[in-house]
């Protein structure tokens, strides 16, 4: 085992270390950098996805069901980070999570490059642009997904590329294996699953393979890229009622601003969306370029099907993203265009950052490679030698370019694209969490997850000691008679000008029930906070004949209890 | 220093205690006696089948079990684990045991080739330098696959005046002498009638036959089977070269893999066994349960070991573990043995359950001393190994049904019964044993078939789950008759689907058995 560690060990290239020592001080910096503008948890989302994984754990029903409905690996992946309490606070866990993956995707990108090039230098320039991306190396270092669907999405190119070139069986199931894992990182993973199925077909047919061998290869391939869809599926048929629950979000969406769909049923409209993200996220002129540089690929490649295959794989986010919004399943704001001012879900553009690298560098690289091939042949002349000036100069300008993006996103703007996302925590939320770090005694915090992460993330109370969506059963008891349970209620002000579903809001907003049981301790524009009254809870308990030490919202002694059983002490 | 002797001293301990656990002299298990024509039993009646409870044995579960009562106690009144929960937690664990095993040998496989020899090696073997192969095929009631087996080993490229055939016969298997006759096989062939003694199984007639074996090298070929014409050949190759190998084993292929669907999914099995498990498990260094198949032995190692048991009913398992025990290799030849695979439900379940009771006759025998076991296989991990590859089988045969039952009845009933034993981790743990391990094991068979190139079977090794329900049936009926029928040797019948004469001329065409120079000229 350890002769065949080495082995493997070996095979790893001195490129490929130095892109993994590259990776991890250009993430160091990063943290650093991120960590001084106070951005490390700056999205609601960052938020959430620290707090799936801690619930795994610490949860009032700690366990699988707390997955959620969002694609699920960053959440399992990060949970043994999560567990240490500095690094869930900090974010960092993301970053610990993310680092090896962030270095695979590198690699992957260096040698996919190399399959289709031969050149080790453009395969080092295609993991360099992807490595200076600004937003790459942000939400590699925060507890986002993007990193993780990347490293997985060029795991399924490279290997893809490799099974095109070898016909190695292990090739073909590794890259269903990355499928699977990609699918399990961003629901833009599914669309892996028809595309490379159509590839292998293409390919096949090529090759005219007999119609057993086909089937054998496809089945074998499909049932490794399946397992991540079918986890998508069963876990929201069991946990959600439906196979299909996960595109809508499940319960978590239910609550968030979802409700402006400026590109639903507009393809040219949501085209000019994307490409708008696109340069925010990719940089303007690297994407004409690298778009430019496709067609150009296309008609000097000699293995034109590897390279399409390779380059479609590498596409495909930017296809499925675009159909989304396209059918209104997401939503994307630029503040250049309607709703104006705000930025939502932009970063979807920044995977198909590897199609958006790959074209120009593996232009680059052919354009060396038959400059090698001259010289091979001994024909390198002062015509030949010029030639080279176009490629260098465009190796430079890319490079030039790359770094001037950094710069500005980096140092002059300071993520000014992150700051004005509409999903930023604001001190509304601070404010509350603040108030319950100090003023918490014990007893249920009923709450609606959505929106409300941050407060869960910055209050230092155990997360055990909320009551959300996830928790199923207990949730749909407590939003029904939330005095027996809850001693604190968080609820979304109603008069708050952002669109939200409020579930707890719209039962409980206007009811003289539920103010005469709870006294209002705290709001503000975004949110009320809620506390329960004692002495109101004792007065129910002698009219119902409840025995007061079996009221959760009232004794510090109950922290869980049985949904179906609980009767609050009244003898039958 | 200090713990050492404590150490030594509590061994000891245990061991005066508890007799059953270790072999009380220092010789004496591999004792053999070759003159024994009541029972040709040639071993040690310790290491044989003969008693299928031994009181060791009984002790040894005795034992067994008032452990287990003991943690389960330990469990509910230290841990306040209730014992149901604490035996599904044991269960779940496992599986996962067992399906870890099966990965880490299966990765393993990867890496380990047959052995291989190129046509060149081969063809410059001299017909004087090679020693004297005896090949012995035992028949019984198999008239119909007689014309068959001529053929096959008339096509087998070795000089005929170093090969010694015999084929055991039955005395009062009419039929088969008569086929036999009316086959008018080569003047080498022997046919050796077997003395009316019991048990009459295959395993004594191969000891009954060896006595009169004059070979340095041995192959037990079963009577359909069609083995590459240059396997012995090849087999003789490696033994020279590795002379710490006593048994090699050629892969098995089934020549009638797409009859039914019953066929492919054996074949599926055995591509999985032969081509990612056994591989591992030789890799690892761990025993072996060899299947009967065209296995090759040095004269000497046989002569050694004391031959095969007479009373185990897989005596190829049991070898297996025996070669082990002894310290012999077992390793395998990159060469092919065709057979045919049980195509009808009766035969098939016939057949299986013999192979699991032979399991369990063969865990019997081995643990009888376990820390003697030990000792032998070369340390606790190749005795887990052990357990985990022979008992382990059968157990998990049987567990899976239970568990299927269970599975059943809690999505129909959705009892809270049920799912009072799995909380929280057992839950996670079976159901990711569940899942994932028969995912697994379900992809390894499609792997197999289609490493072999049989990409048509793919598709139908879907279907395994099905396929392992029949196992588990076929191990319950085991289970029965090693109780009530220890001994019995439930034949496999053949469909003789190869016995026309167009169905030989095809069988030549698909797999190349062609006679080679080897053919008597008498004939």
């Amino acid at each position: 085992m350890l002769l065949d560690l080495r082995r493997r060990l070996t095979k790893i290239s001195k490129i490929e270390l130095g892109i993994s020592a590259l990776t991890i001080s250009l993430t160091g910096f990063m943290v650093w950098r991120v960590s001084q503008l106070g951005l490390m948890k700056a999205l609601t989302d960052q938020n959430a996805h620290l707090n799936f994984s801690k619930q795994l754990f610490d949860s009032l029903t700690p366990g699988i069901s707390q997955l959620g409905f969002w694609p699920p690996l960053l959440h399992i992946l990060m949970s043994p980070f999560v567990l240490f309490d500095s690094l869930y606070k900090s974010g960092l866990a993301g970053f610990f999570t993310l680092l090896p993956f962030l270095i695979l995707g590198a690699v992957f990108l260096y040698r996919t490059c190399l399959i289709l090039t031969k050149s080790k230098l453009s395969g080092f320039l295609s993991a360099l642009l992807f490595l200076l991306n600004p937003y790459v190396l942000y939400y590699g270092v925060t507890p986002m997904m993007e990193v993780l669907f990347m490293a997985n999405l060029f795991g399924v190119a490279y290997f893809m590329a490799l099974w095109l070139q070898r016909e190695k069986l292990s090739s073909l199931l590794l890259s269903g294996i990355f499928i699977t894992l990609a699918s399990l990182s961003r629901f833009e993973g599914l669309i892996l699953i028809p595309l490379v199925g159509l590839i292998i077909l293409i390919h096949f047919v090529k090759q005219r393979k007999s119609y057993s061998e086909v089937e054998a290869s496809l089945i074998l391939f499909g049932l490794l890229a399946a397992v991540g869809l079918s986890f998508i599926l069963i876990y929201s048929w069991i946990f959600g009622g439906s196979p299909t629950i996960f595109a809508s979000g499940g319960w978590w969406l239910k609550g968030s601003a979802e409700e402006i769909y400026p590109t639903k049923h507009n393809l040219f409209k949501t085209l000019e969306y994307l490409l708008y993200a696109s340069f925010y996220m990719l940089g303007k002129p690297l994407v004409i370029t690298s778009l430019i540089s496709f067609l150009f690929l296309m008609f000097v490649s000699k293995n034109k099907f590897l390279t399409l295959s390779t380059l479609a794989i590498l596409f495909s986010p930017f296809l499925f993203v675009w159909l989304a919004n396209f059918t209104g399943s997401v939503s994307m704001f630029v503040p250049e265009l309607p709703p104006f001012g705000f930025f939502h879900n932009d970063r979807h553009t920044l995977s198909w950052i590897g199609f958006v690298v790959m074209a120009p560098t593996a232009l680059i690289g052919l354009a060396l490679q038959k400059f090698g091939d001259l010289k091979n042949k001994k024909v390198i002349n002062i015509v030949n030698f010029l030639s080279l000036i176009p490629v260098i100069f465009f190796t430079v300008t890319l490079g030039a370019l790359n770094l001037h993006q950094f710069y500005s996103v980096v140092f002059l703007e300071k993520f000014e694209v992150i700051k004005l996302n509409i999903n930023v925590p604001t001190q509304d939320h601070f404010e509350v969490a603040r108030y319950l770090e100090q003023n918490y005694d014990f007893g249920k915090i009923l709450l609606s997850r959505a929106n409300n992460d941050p407060i869960l993330a910055e209050a230092n109370l155990p997360l055990s000691a909320y009551i959300y969506e996830g928790n199923y059963r207990f949730y749909q008891q407590v939003l029904d008679r939330p005095w027996l349970f809850s001693r604190w209620v968080i609820m979304e002000n109603p008069s708050d000008q952002v669109k939200l579903t409020k579930p707890i809001a719209e039962k409980w907003a206007n009811s003289d029930t539920f103010n005469h049981y709870y006294t209002l301790v705290l709001e503000n524009k975004k949110e009320r906070l809620y506390k329960i009254k004692e002495d109101h809870i004792e007065q129910l308990a002698r009219e119902k004949n409840y025995d007061l030490s079996q009221i959760p919202s009232f004794n510090s002694q109950i922290t869980s209890w049985d949904p179906q059983k609980i009767n609050f002490g009244v003898r039958d | 220093m200090g713990s050492k002797i404590i150490k030594r001293y509590l061994k000891l301990a245990v061991k005066k205690t508890f007799h059953f656990l270790d072999y009380p002299g220092r010789v004496g298990l591999e004792k053999v006696n070759f003159d024994n024509s009541r029972d040709y039993l040639f071993i040690s009646r310790d290491l044989s089948a003969k008693r299928t409870l031994s009181k060791e044995t009984i002790s040894l579960i005795i034992f067994s079990t008032l452990l287990i009562l003991g943690l389960l106690f330990f469990s509910k009144e230290v841990l306040s684990l209730p014992v149901l929960i604490a035996v599904s937690g044991l269960l779940a664990t496992f599986y996962l045991v067992f399906m870890v095993f099966k990965l880490v040998a299966v990765s393993f496989s990867f890496s380990r080739q047959p052995i291989y020899f190129r046509r060149k090696e081969i063809s410059s073997l001299e017909d004087k330098d090679l020693p004297v192969y005896t090949i012995l095929i035992p028949l019984l009631r198999e008239s119909e696959v007689m014309p068959q087996t001529i053929e096959a080993l008339a096509a087998i490229d070795y000089p005929v005046d170093k090969l010694d055939i015999i084929i055991t016969l039955e005395e009062d298997d009419i039929e088969t002498i008569n086929a036999f006759i009316k086959a008018n096989p080569p003047k080498h062939f022997k046919a050796l009638i077997l003395p009316n003694v019991s048990p009459k199984t295959k395993p004594k007639a191969l000891n009954v036959a060896f006595l009169q074996a004059r070979g340095e090298f041995l192959v037990v070929y079963d009577a359909e089977i069609i083995p590459d014409p240059d396997q012995l050949k090849k087999a003789y190759l490696a033994f020279r070269r590795y002379p710490k190998i006593g048994c090699l084993q050629p892969r098995l292929d089934h020549y009638n893999s797409e009859q039914n669907i019953l066929t492919r999914l054996f074949n599926a099995e055995f591509s999985f066994y032969y081509d990612l498990f056994l591989p591992g498990l030789q890799k690892l260094n761990f025993p072996i349960p060899l299947s009967g198949h065209s296995t090759h032995f040095r004269r000497s190692v046989l002569e050694k070991i004391g031959a095969w048991d007479p009373y185990n009913v897989t005596e190829d398992c049991d070898i297996g573990i025996r070669l082990h025990r002894f310290g012999y290799k077992v390793d395998v030849i990159d060469s092919v043995s065709k057979e045919e695979a049980a195509s009808h439900f009766t035969a098939w379940i016939r057949q299986r359950s013999r192979w699991m009771k032979g399991f369990i006759q063969t865990s019997l025998v081995h643990l009888r001393y376990p820390l003697h076991l030990k000792k032998e296989l070369g340390g606790w991990i190749n005795f887990l190994a052990f357990c985990l590859t022979v008992p382990g089988t059968v157990l998990i045969n049987v567990l899976n049904v239970f568990y299927w039952f269970l599975l059943i009845g809690w999505v129909t009933t959705q009892s809270n019964l049920i799912q009072d034993f799995f909380p929280g981790p057992i839950l996670y743990l079976s159901v990711f044993t569940f899942v994932v391990g028969n995912f697994i094991f379900v992809y390894l068979n499609l792997i197999g078939v289609f490493k072999r190139g049989r990409f048509a079977l793919v598709k139908y090794c879907l279907l395994s789950p099905f396929y392992w329900l029949l196992l588990a049936f076929a191990t319950f009926r085991a289970l029965f008759q090693v109780v009530f029928r220890p001994f019995q040797w439930e034949k496999t019948t053949h469909e003789g689907l190869v016995t026309t004469k167009e169905s030989l001329i095809k069988l030549k065409e698909d797999y190349a058995v062609r006679p080679k120079k080897a053919v008597n000229q008498n004939f």
